[in-house]
């Protein structure tokens, strides 16, 4: 399969005729020239753009591919429409895929597949909210364990929990090294 | 049986003067007070750097004095009915209220120093210098001579100003709109040329909050030795030493609807980057720039001497600009190095491409052409691009698509040739 | 102005769906309770959308992987669309999922089948017929930011930096606010409470928090923090005010990460915008939870 399709794979939800808008680059820069993430990193939105057109899949191990923010300034301005951002939110998908996911972003994945939330509740805040006048714990996942169940089936029908490399038996991160 | 001609540019002009010249009557409606079109802003031309007036001068009083066209200028195409042959067009003339015939050095001289109205000039986009109600549109204009601009005119506001009036004979304040009813025309020759792109729709570009982001064009009036800065290049009282030229500004942007590439801008930055390191031999500067599109006959020598004379192009184009200080400072890849940098710039230049009169969609409906998405008239076929799907009717110059001064005078020549052959055919 | 005003003037009681996400309720709740008292003066009241869960992120689980974090927000909007409320939310990444995905399911009905498939285990169905609102939208478009001044009873007299982050506006093709290039919304809300909504450099730059890169490369992330802080500082900024707890998160904890990582040290105040409103309208700083956050108010902040 080539990159391209893979990549058109992953990024179904967002639409075939997004991932492919990146055939049309014309390697301008402005992407990489409007990009806050590449004034402080050595990611180049361009280069990324330039390695799918070539169908260099070198660019999937490229640890810059994790640099940008997703805040969408050079999807905002690219003047060939490129929909830089959701293309770069597909490769990762791909990447991810591939093994190439951090321990730190599986951590947060599974904060998620226990509790709901990538961020959970403290004591500090349940104390706070009580203070407000707010009810001590949300009236999320945190509160309805049914709601949670759900989460988790969810993740499960979509093999997200193996992509992280969850547990269930030990309700932790599978062992594994970074690549 | 005649030709009627509109827009006064070069595209215009010459093809109202090779019919002329062929023995058509021709009118040539122009809607500014003076013929030239974009042409007469811009000082020098690439690739040779001549001076535009030298060309242009000959070129608009050769048409206005020729005894086979009748100029109207501050006119307007209102109607046009009938068919190839024998169209019937109508005309709006606005008053100018100054009979240039009367005019003297002397006596406008006064009449604009009486005046107590000061606006903009528009010739010089506004930025650099105010113009009285009564003027004389440019210091090169045709018909040359005062108009008195009825927007800003306090005689038609409230009659209490007369005061040009008491200094000079020609005025009179009773000439009144005219419609010119022409009929028994056999081909008309639409030329209206082009706007600059308003920068304004890329607001990264910051050109509404800095005075040291401008134009191309803004710049082509500072280098115009006959210009309001007399061909000095002042930004905010000091001449910049540090410049950026940006390219591709409204043009290859499909964000902003214009998806096709201008043409010109490339060789006219070099032009324009050349003249100002010719006027300050010690200052730095860089093009930022997509591709370089040097295809005309000499442009790519052109481009290697602008080269030469350290000029720096960096590939990748301007990405945002902000202010620090009394500088601009461009944000930009140069995508060869694949490095982000910035540059702090005394002055930077945005190379506005080209864009279709933004009242087109209006005039096609007047002269039923069609117009394609991004607002240029659409030619007949890519083999002939002055026939129209309209008989009798043909495009020249920058309406039909961007194109150069030298390009302009060739379609005009072509489609003037194309509306004889249509004339000859419809006397037979 | 109270309710019975705001209805004489023709105001129809509106109830909303709040959607909490994670740092609201879990680390910000501060934001919870001045959004719901801000929005209790004007009539709009607030119902607890039961059972939703993380949004999820927009740039991390979309990065991971795009269709559980379609599935997962989809069940979120699906929850507030089986009650028939619409959404409000005070976190521009719940934005970015929730109305993204809402976007989708309504632009793309194959989606839609997909996704109420996988939900009908659950006993829910996405019909569609709610809408996903920025909780700024709510302030600007159903108060308007007259009722907001008249209702100022003690005016912010500061310089604030106006932070709007990145997805409340982008991608507008899908978000629908126009050009994000020179927005003012947030800027006439701060205004409203008669403070001075002051323009510094990058002004409508990123955080730095989203995408993933405050978990996995916090230096870097700070970095984008740090410049945004350091610039409203350079203009002489007293506070910045935010529409994003996610964004809250990063320049008020920041601010403490950036001294101990950098040794740099600030002290800029941040706020929420319905922190700021709160403030104006007579809130004390309290009752806004203005008091624990990792950076302590300043004089003009307290009430
Ligand atoms: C910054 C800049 C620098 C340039 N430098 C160069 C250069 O060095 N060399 C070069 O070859 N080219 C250069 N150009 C391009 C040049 O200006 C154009 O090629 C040329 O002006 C096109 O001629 P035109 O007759 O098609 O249109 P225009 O010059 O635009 O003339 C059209 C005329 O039609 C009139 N008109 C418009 N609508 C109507 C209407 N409805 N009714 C009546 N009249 C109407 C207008 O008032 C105008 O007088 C430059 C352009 C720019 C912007
Ligand atoms: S801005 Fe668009 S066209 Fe330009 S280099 Fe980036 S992706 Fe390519
Ligand atoms: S969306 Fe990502 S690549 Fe694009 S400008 Fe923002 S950080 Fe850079
Ligand atoms: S009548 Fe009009 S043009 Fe003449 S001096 Fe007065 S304002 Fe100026
Ligand atoms: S001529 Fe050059 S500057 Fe102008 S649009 Fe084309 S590539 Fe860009």
């Amino acid at each position: 399969m080539s990159l391209l399709s893979e990549i058109e794979e992953c990024g179904e939800v967002i639409g075939k005729d997004t991932i492919d808008s990146f055939l049309a680059c014309m390697q301008c820069g402005k992407c990489t020239g409007s990009c806050p993430s590449g004034r402080v990193t050595s990611y180049r939105t361009r280069r990324v753009i330039n390695r799918l057109q070539a169908g260099d899949r070198s660019v999937l191990a490229d640890p810059n591919l994790w640099m940008c923010t997703t805040c969408y300034t050079c999807y905002e301005r690219c003047p060939r429409e490129v929909r830089i951002t959701d293309i770069i939110r597909a490769v990762r998908n791909l990447a991810a895929k591939e093994g190439y996911m951090s321990k730190s972003h599986r951590a947060t994945a599974s904060y998620v597949i226990k509790t709901g939330h990538a961020v959970p509740i403290n004591d500090e805040t349940k104390k706070l909210r009580k203070e407000l006048g707010l009810s001590e714990v949300p009236p999320t996942t945190h509160k309805f364990p049914k709601a949670l169940e759900s989460i988790r089936k969810i993740i499960k029908k979509t093999n997200f929990d193996k992509l992280v490399g969850f547990d269930w038996d030990t309700m932790s991160l599978e062992e594994r090294g970074e690549k | 049986m005649r030709s009627l001609i509109i827009g006064g540019g070069p595209a215009g002009l010459q093809a109202s003067l090779d019919l002329a010249d062929a023995g058509y009557d021709v009118y040539l409606v122009e809607r500014y007070f003076s013929l030239g079109g974009h042409a007469v802003q811009i000082a020098k031309n690439y690739p040779n750097l001549t001076d535009i007036k030298d060309f242009m001068k000959p070129l608009m009083e050769k048409v206005y004095n020729h005894e086979k066209i009748t100029v109207l200028t501050n006119a307007e195409v209102l109607s046009v009915d009938g068919e190839v042959g024998n169209f019937k067009v109508k005309v709006e003339k606005r008053p100018t209220y100054v009979n240039v015939e009367k005019c003297t050095d002397d006596a406008c001289k006064k009449a604009m120093e009486v005046c107590p109205v000061e606006v903009p000039n528009e010739f010089n986009l506004g930025l650099f210098d105010k113009r009285k109600a009564i003027f004389i549109p440019f210091s090169y204009s045709v018909p040359y001579g005062c108009v008195i601009d009825e927007k800003s005119c306090l005689h038609f506001k409230d009659e209490g100003c007369s005061r040009c009036n008491e200094v000079c004979d020609g005025i009179n304040f009773e000439e009144k709109r005219e419609i010119v009813q022409i009929d028994d025309v056999g081909s008309i020759i639409v030329a209206t040329g082009f706007d600059p792109f308003d920068p304004n729709l890329r607001p990264e570009l910051a050109y509404d909050k800095y005075k040291n982001v401008i134009t191309s064009l803004e710049l082509e009036r500072m280098l115009d030795e006959n210009g309001p800065t007399k061909g000095k290049i002042i930004i905010d009282g000091k001449e910049p030493k540090s410049i950026v030229f940006a390219h591709c500004i409204g043009s290859r942007d499909k964000k902003v609807d214009n998806p096709y590439c201008s043409r010109i801008c490339c060789m006219y930055t070099a032009k324009e980057a050349y003249m100002v390191k010719e006027k300050i031999p010690d200052a730095t500067i860089s093009v930022s720039y997509i591709d370089m599109r040097a295809f005309g006959k000499g442009c790519e020598q052109f481009y290697e001497e602008v080269q030469k004379k350290q000029v720096l192009y960096r590939r990748g184009v301007a990405a945002e600009i902000y202010g620090a200080g009394d500088q601009v400072v461009l944000r930009a890849e140069d995508t060869l190095l694949s490095n982000a940098y910035e540059f702090n710039a005394d002055l930077i230049v945005l190379a506005v491409g080209v864009e279709p009169r933004s009242d087109s969609a209006e005039l096609s409906k007047v002269l039923g052409l069609q117009i394609d998405d991004c607002g240029f008239f659409v030619e007949k076929s890519i083999y002939d691009t002055c026939e129209t799907e309209k008989d009798g009717i043909f495009i020249a110059g920058c309406c039909q698509g961007p194109k150069d001064i030298q390009d302009s005078l060739m379609q005009g020549s072509a489609a003037a040739v194309k509306a004889i052959g249509v004339m000859k055919r419809c006397n037979n | 102005m109270g309710y019975d005003e705001f209805r004489r003037e023709g105001g129809k009681m509106k109830e909303y769906a709040y959607f909490l996400g994670c740092i609201t309720p879990n680390r910000y709740p501060g934001i919870e309770a001045s959004t719901i008292k801000v929005l209790k003066r004007f009539g709009i009241e607030t119902r607890d959308l039961n059972g939703a869960s993380c949004c999820p992120a927009p740039g991390v689980f979309g990065s991971f992987d795009l269709n559980t974090w379609l599935l997962i927000a989809a069940r979120n909007v699906t929850l507030a669309d089986m009650i028939g409320l619409d959404i409000y939310v005070t976190c521009n990444g719940c934005y970015g999922s929730l109305q993204e995905a809402d976007h989708l399911l309504k632009e793309r009905p194959e989606l839609k089948e997909w996704v109420n498939e996988i939900l009908s285990d659950e006993g829910l169905e996405y019909k569609g017929r709610i809408k996903v609102k920025h909780i700024i939208e709510v302030l600007y478009e159903d108060i308007g930011v007259d009722k907001i001044k008249d209702a100022v009873v003690s005016p912010i007299n500061a310089k604030i930096g106006a932070h709007y982050g990145c997805h409340f506006l982008k991608p507008s093709l899908v978000r629908g606010h126009g050009s994000p290039e020179k927005p003012t919304i947030l800027d006439e809300l701060i205004e409203a409470t008669c403070a001075e909504s002051i323009d510094y450099k990058d002004k409508l730059m990123c955080c730095g928090a989203g995408g993933g890169l405050r978990s996995r490369d916090l230096n870097t992330s700070l970095e984008f923090t740090r410049q945004k802080i350091a610039n409203m500082k350079d203009a002489g900024i007293e506070a910045s005010v935010d529409t994003c707890a996610f964004c809250h998160l990063q320049m008020d904890r920041g601010q403490i990460e950036i001294k101990e990582k950098f040794g740099e040290e600030y002290n800029l105040p941040i706020l929420f915008i319905t922190q700021l409103i709160g403030l104006s309208f007579g809130f004390s700083t309290k009752e806004l939870g203005l008091d624990k956050h990792s950076i302590p108010m300043t004089e003009k902040f307290i009430r």
